[in-house]
């Protein structure tokens, strides 16, 4: 049994604050996205216990979800990719000398849109689990098939869906390696014993997210970054007042649209910077407190938003929030609508460790601020060596297995191919965990429809309106692979997370 | 299109036949009581849509080829098969001296090797990094996190605690 005040133990705080000031600290580190910190990262925690690691996690995610603004608004580097709107408004100040005061009313901003987000999960959240829990085999089937096409969808809308779809649904065969849940029949292992358990999610992000990384930035010759001086570090409440509209506007964008799988809080900070700067008629490239508030609250607000799915539906909106779901899952805690019925009360529990987490990204934005700018000179040649022996110790942490370092190193090397021929990686890290859902689903709804098919499927709605959803999904994709259209040319900034 | 690498043509004939693979090995897999509760269910409808989704890639090619303004403009990296090589080779034989080794000697040795590899050459700075990360990540897994590290055994656990 869990409670909201256990979150308040002295034991998930101290750990909440670690992982927020790991997570800016890793958040801040350009080369170093989100979801490989949260991977690497999400390590440490599996020594601990449930609570302790549920509120480490947490801090994790939300410090790192901030990090990025740091690097972005400091020295024009975004952290993380949803940091570029930031970046964008931020960086302009720190040249005209204001960034410590950027970078201070991001971090309040950031608090502010967290609680939003917060709020909004904790509100919404039971009501859409009851709902859930109405969902059956066939339900809970094609919400896992929805999730993988939309995030594909998604995240290949710049390039192409359909190298978004075929990752996701790579993603799907390689959930299929191992022993099947029903029959325990072995598939897809070659007669190699180690992959009768099936491949791991963590070594496999590893690779993907870690290891690729470090090939990408092999063989580039980066130059140390020095930050411009920052100017006094004092948040500006007086224009949180003024733009208290951009700021609720904007929260509110952050948590609609960390909702959608594969989107999250990158299309929510430049649909909120873009919003922003319409409804304030400025042109915030040029440097705007206003955008520094639009961005900030909806980058951290997306946080609730990216968690509802996870929560009620056992979805991941987000490869971090993937993470997050298979770490917790090693502790035996399954996020998904039955959450209440196998771990009762952990809901709440997970809503003040979220409220830990902010209080602790508020603070430590603060403190770590100066450390940041010092590590932000250090050059990526001593970095990325470092980052390979984390994946390497990261990798055989999970399982206390060497074989899953040589998935890491596999997988490394398919993910640095696939970002080269432009596939996204994102649907396929959704897949990798809705993958033996799905399948398990699929096949307990093949066995309770195959008598009157017709009939049994037309007297469940909820599975109607989803086919729908699924169809109108693949008809947009098809559509628009098959038709011409005015394609500009576009930035080469890689938003793979 | 010709200017920039065909990100199109490879991957949909590898995704086509890892699809036909797919559907293969699923129609061997066994089916007792039919399909529905067969293990090769889901296999082969996933390698029957990796095939259509590696058509719909083709025809995706074929567009853009007779549209190049509609493709990317932007620089693509190149494929560096060298960096891929050296970083996964090095990898691999960090993995494999840790099979007779204890965890720190390969772990400060890959570290100093790889950023003068990567172009660092402050020899204080690589010592001290070097050094501080193993015996930080050797402290925290062996004595903080009660884990183990991959390797024979760890130097800490010569020491007594």
């Amino acid at each position: 049994m869990f409670s909201f005040f256990d979150a308040f133990g002295a034991s998930p705080i101290l750990f909440s604050v670690l992982g927020a000031g790991a997570g800016i600290i890793w958040g801040a580190m350009p080369g170093l996205s989100m979801t490989m910190g949260m991977a690497l990262l999400a390590t440490f925690s599996y020594g601990m216990d449930i609570q302790t690691a549920a509120a480490f996690l947490m801090g994790i995610y939300t410090g790192a979800t901030f990090g990025g603004a740091i690097s972005a608004v400091l020295i024009n580097i975004p952290g993380t990719p949803d940091s570029v709107p930031i970046q964008l408004c931020g960086y302009p100040l720190t040249e005209q000398g204001r960034g410590g005061e950027a970078i201070a009313t991001a971090i309040f901003a950031s608090f502010i849109g967290n609680w939003v987000g917060i709020l909004a999960l904790a509100l919404v959240a039971p009501l859409l689990i009851v709902f859930a829990l109405n969902f059956g085999a066939w339900e809970q089937f094609l919400l896992a098939l929805w999730g993988i096409l939309l995030a594909g969808s998604i995240s290949g809308e710049s390039d192409s869906m359909i190298k978004g779809w075929i990752s996701g649904w790579i993603g799907l065969a390689i959930a299929m390696v191992g022993l099947e849940p029903i029959l325990g029949y072995p598939r897809l292992v070659f007669d190699v014993p180690e992959l009768r358990g099936g491949v791991a999610f963590i070594p496999v992000l590893i690779g993907l997210f870690g290891i690729a990384e470090v090939m990408r930035i092999a063989g580039r010759h980066s130059q140390k970054t020095e930050a411009r001086p920052t100017g006094p570090v004092w948040p500006r409440f007086d224009l949180l007042r003024r733009y208290y509209k951009s700021a609720l506007r904007s929260s509110a964008i952050g948590t609609v649209v960390g909702v959608i799988p594969g989107g999250g809080a990158p299309m929510a900070n430049f649909l909120a910077y873009e919003m922003g700067q319409r409804a304030s008629g400025k042109q915030f490239h040029k440097g705007s407190m206003e955008g520094v508030i639009c961005t900030g609250t909806s980058d951290n607000a997306a946080i609730g938003g990216s968690l509802l799915p996870a929560l009620a539906l056992g979805i991941p909106s987000s490869a971090a929030i993937a993470v997050v779901m298979a770490a917790l899952a090693y502790h035996g805690v399954v996020i998904g609508p039955s959450l209440e019925q196998s771990q009762p009360g952990f809901l709440v529990f997970l809503f003040g460790t979220l409220i830990v987490a902010n209080l602790a990204m508020y603070v430590l934005g603060f403190a770590l601020l100066k450390p940041i700018i010092r590590l932000l000179a250090m050059p990526p040649a001593l970095l990325m060596p470092m980052v390979a022996m984390l994946c390497m110790i990261g990798a055989y942490s999970v399982q206390l297995s060497v074989f899953d370092m040589w998935v890491a190193i596999g997988f490394g090397i398919f993910g640095y191919l696939l970002v080269r021929y432009d596939f996204p990686l994102a649907p396929m890290v959704f897949a990798l965990i809705l993958g033996k859902i799905a399948d398990e689903n699929l096949r307990k709804s093949a066995i309770i429809f195959s008598e009157n098919t017709t009939s049994q499927l037309l007297s469940r709605p909820v599975g109607l309106i989803i086919l729908l959803l699924i169809l109108v999904t693949i008809l947009y994709g098809i559509v628009t692979t098959l038709k011409a259209k005015n394609r500009p040319a576009q930035d080469a900034t890689n938003l793979n997370v | 299109m010709s200017a920039q690498r065909d990100t199109h043509l490879v991957p949909s004939v590898l995704t086509a036949g890892l699809g036909g693979f797919l559907v293969l090995k699923g129609l061997s897999m066994p089916h007792p009581r039919g399909w529905s509760s067969s293990p090769g269910l889901f296999p082969i409808i996933i390698g029957g849509v990796l095939v259509l989704l590696a058509l719909l890639l083709l025809a995706e090619r074929r567009r853009l080829r007779a549209r190049p303004a509609e493709a990317k403009t932007f620089p693509q990296a190149p494929i560096n098969v060298k960096i891929i090589g050296a970083v996964c080779g090095s990898l691999a034989l960090y993995i494999l001296a840790l099979h007779y080794l204890p965890y720190e000697p390969p772990t400060f040795v890959y570290l100093v090797l790889a950023m003068l590899a990567f172009g660092s050459r402050s020899a204080p700075s690589i010592f001290f990094a070097a050094i501080g990360f193993t015996l930080v990540i050797s402290v925290l897994f062996t004595r903080v996190l009660g884990t183990l590290v991959p390797g024979s055994y760890s130097l800490l656990e010569l020491i007594p605690y």
